[in-house]
């Protein structure tokens, strides 16, 4: 039995512990180190969804935490049967430290468990270790006066092996990296990956090697700041490339770092004074802390509602763009149907009217005269049918903004409208109302698609004639301002107030499309409506009701150049 | 009705409007050619040689739009006419920005129409 002996020292702490006996290094850094890990490890792991990678990256944290623990343990434990159990146990515990950080690098680039076999040799590795921990391969024997072991070949062995890892890593992360672009996401996240875990690697093996060698055991503590730089890197990858701000647990490790570095001051502080001086601070960290921890938690929590919000935004843009792609495309079958549809509509009609003129030609033989008159009355129909056509056509043109004007300097309004009035004057005569025109001495110049603005006007005027039965249709042409104003005012059957407003605007049911097509109104003044619109101009109406007549007005800027 | 030494190409497919633009323009003296598409155009313009070539713009095999081009790139002088009811389409207003052509729509004229401008763009008017 080697419970009754003791190493050197003296067991001043719970009867079992000297702290006086490791060097300072095992305070400052590895409390610290050891807090970091855990933190890491939790935060990554609560961050990224209790995902395998996180949760790998958590468990080489508590094991590792655990190796340091032991470590630290073999340093300060006097009870020579503990202290040989430390040392037992090391192999153990440092065998995970490789064989984690492979798992992890695996699932990180393949984004997917590492397959079965792998975890079959991982198994049996860890089994072996674990079974060879009571043999001599791990410990060949023990000096209880200095409580110094004589290290079997395992651990050694267990270096070996963080090596080969390592260079697997390094090895497995280049062949995956020259797989990626330029500007992949990926390929940083490699570099880092591999800078993370293989630096740990080597430097972890370096210190137990030169600790080994040298027999100076303080050198293995250097090994664990390797630690630090792969948790830090991992973390930093892990949410960097998932978008999240690693402050706040870099505000919560700063503080209890610093909490458990004042803390470890109790063991050495003698005397009232300074322990209550230690007690105050550590009270102060406490508070200051949680609301350092508190503030960085907000600004954290708010950047990742801003950052939630960007990415919806994104995505809702991405809905939208799709949507107008699909418009798009939608419209252009729309126009390609309205294409034939224009050729299949007019055709016929105009098949039928030239038939209509050859018969009335006598090219098909001489005919008599009530068959003429008839066949003229065909021909009226006819032409009305092609003019409703036309109108509908122009109109779903322009519904689908496909009706376009080519605005032209230089064009004279007033020689427009006496080309309306000489096209009107045939059905003036026929109705026997009255047309009049007043316009001003000087000629009048605007800028305007002429075509297109002349069928505009002549639509309403058209339409006075149209529904004018007495008296007649007076058009003004005036100058106001930097504008012409077309008056057409007529004596006919006026417009009833609620259809006055949106008389222009065109919104028309298919069946009250038809009905309008077919009465050979409404269309047109939707059109003439959206050209005057197109010309920068205004157009409305104005009526004293029903049967006492309406005046239109057209109201068009002169534009100058 | 007086023989007018003009030869007129018209390209259409709809085999009643080809019947009357050919019945119209033989009595008015033209002699007149006729082509059921494109490709069939190229042909007979090739053949014929017309002073003139209405030509329609939706066809099988080749359209008008097609057809005129290529047969103003081997013969820079021939007076092509559009005769259609395509009134807008991307295709048709290049070709009447172009200037190059005449463009018609068949639905705005008349038969005797048709004739007064043919009789306009030969110079007979």
């Amino acid at each position: 039995m080697i419970s009754n002996f003791y190493c050197p020292g003296n067991p001043t702490f719970l009867n079992t512990f000297d702290l006086s006996y490791a060097p300072p290094l095992l305070y400052y850094a590895y409390v610290l180190i050891v807090v970091i890990a855990i933190l890491f490890g939790i935060y990554v792991f609560v961050k990224d969804k209790y995902s395998l990678q996180s949760l790998l990256i958590f468990a080489l944290s508590v094991v590792f935490s655990l190796w340091i623990f032991n470590m630290a343990l073999q340093w300060l434990t006097v009870p020579a049967n503990f202290n040989h159990f430390e040392w037992q146990i090391t192999a153990f515990f440092e065998i995970f430290i490789p064989i984690f950080p492979l798992y992890f690098v695996y699932v990180f680039l393949n984004k997917k468990d590492a397959p079965f076999a792998w975890k079959v040799f991982f198994g049996i590795i860890i089994l072996s270790v674990f079974a060879l921990l009571p043999t001599k391969w791990n410990m060949q024997s023990f000096d209880v006066e200095n409580c110094q072991s004589n290290l079997g070949p395992l651990l050694k062995i267990i270096y070996v092996f963080e090596l080969l890892c390592a260079f697997l890593i390094i090895y497995v992360c280049a062949k995956k990296f020259k797989g990626t672009q330029k500007g992949d996401s990926l390929r940083k996240q490699i570099v880092l990956l591999v800078a993370g875990t293989s630096l740990f690697l080597i430097i972890f093996f370096l210190s137990n090697i030169f600790g080994e060698l040298t027999q100076i055991y303080s050198i293995n503590l250097f090994g664990p700041i390797g630690m630090v730089a792969f948790l830090g890197l991992m973390t930093y990858m892990i949410v960097r490339f998932k978008a999240f701000n690693i402050k706040l647990v870099g505000a919560q490790a700063l503080v209890l770092a610093l909490f458990a570095l004042v803390g470890s001051e109790f063991f050495f502080a003698t005397g009232a004074v300074s322990l209550t001086l230690i007690g105050i601070t550590l009270i102060t960290i406490m508070i200051f802390g949680q609301i350092l921890v508190r503030s960085v938690k907000k600004e954290v929590e708010q950047k990742e509602k801003i950052e939630k919000m960007a990415k919806e935004i994104e995505k809702a843009y991405e809905v939208e763009k799709q949507a107008n792609k699909e418009l798009e495309k939608l419209d252009k079958y729309k126009n390609n149907f309205l294409m034939q549809v224009q050729h299949d509509m007019r055709n016929p009609l105009s098949t039928l009217m030239g038939y209509a003129d050859l018969l009335l030609e006598g090219s098909y033989g001489k005919l008599a005269k009530n068959a003429k008159d008839i066949i003229t009355k065909m021909q009226d129909i006819i032409q009305n049918k092609i003019k409703d056509v036309n109108n509908f056509l122009d109109t779903e043109q322009f519904k689908m903004g496909k009706g376009v004007v080519a605005l032209k300097p230089g064009v004279d309004i007033s020689s427009i409208l006496e080309e309306i009035i000489s096209a009107l004057n045939p059905k003036i005569q026929e109705k026997g109302i009255y047309l009049r025109f007043e316009r001003p001495e000087e000629a009048l110049v605007i800028t305007a698609d002429r075509e297109k603005l002349k069928a505009a006007i002549f639509n309403i005027a058209d339409n006075a004639v149209k529904y004018t039965e007495k008296g007649g249709v007076a058009i003004t042409l005036k100058k106001e301002k930097e504008k012409v104003r077309i008056e057409i005012k007529d004596s006919g059957i006026g417009i009833p107030q609620e259809k006055i407003e949106n008389i222009f605007e065109g919104q028309f049911e298919r069946t009250q499309l038809a009905q309008k097509a077919a009465s050979g109104s409404g269309v047109g003044l939707y059109l003439s409506g959206q050209i005057i619109k197109l010309h920068n101009g205004k157009v409305w109406a104005e009526s004293a009701g029903e049967g006492k007549g309406s005046i239109f007005y057209i109201e068009l800027p002169i534009l100058k150049n | 009705m007086e023989k007018i030494n003009k030869k007129i190409l018209i390209v259409e497919d709809d085999e009643d409007f080809l019947s009357i633009l050919k019945t119209k323009f033989t009595s008015e003296g033209f002699s007149v050619v006729t082509a059921k598409d494109g490709e069939e155009g190229i042909s007979v313009a090739e053949k014929e040689k017309p002073d003139l070539i209405f030509t329609d713009v939706l066809m099988p095999k080749m359209g008008g739009i097609e057809m005129a081009k290529k047969i103003k790139e081997s013969d820079k002088k021939a007076l092509i006419i559009f005769l259609t009811n395509m009134k807008d389409s991307d295709d048709t207003n290049e070709i009447k920005k172009s200037g190059e052509f005449d463009y018609l729509i068949k639905s705005d004229l008349r038969i005797s129409e048709i004739v007064e401008k043919a009789k306009i763009k030969l110079g007979l008017k």
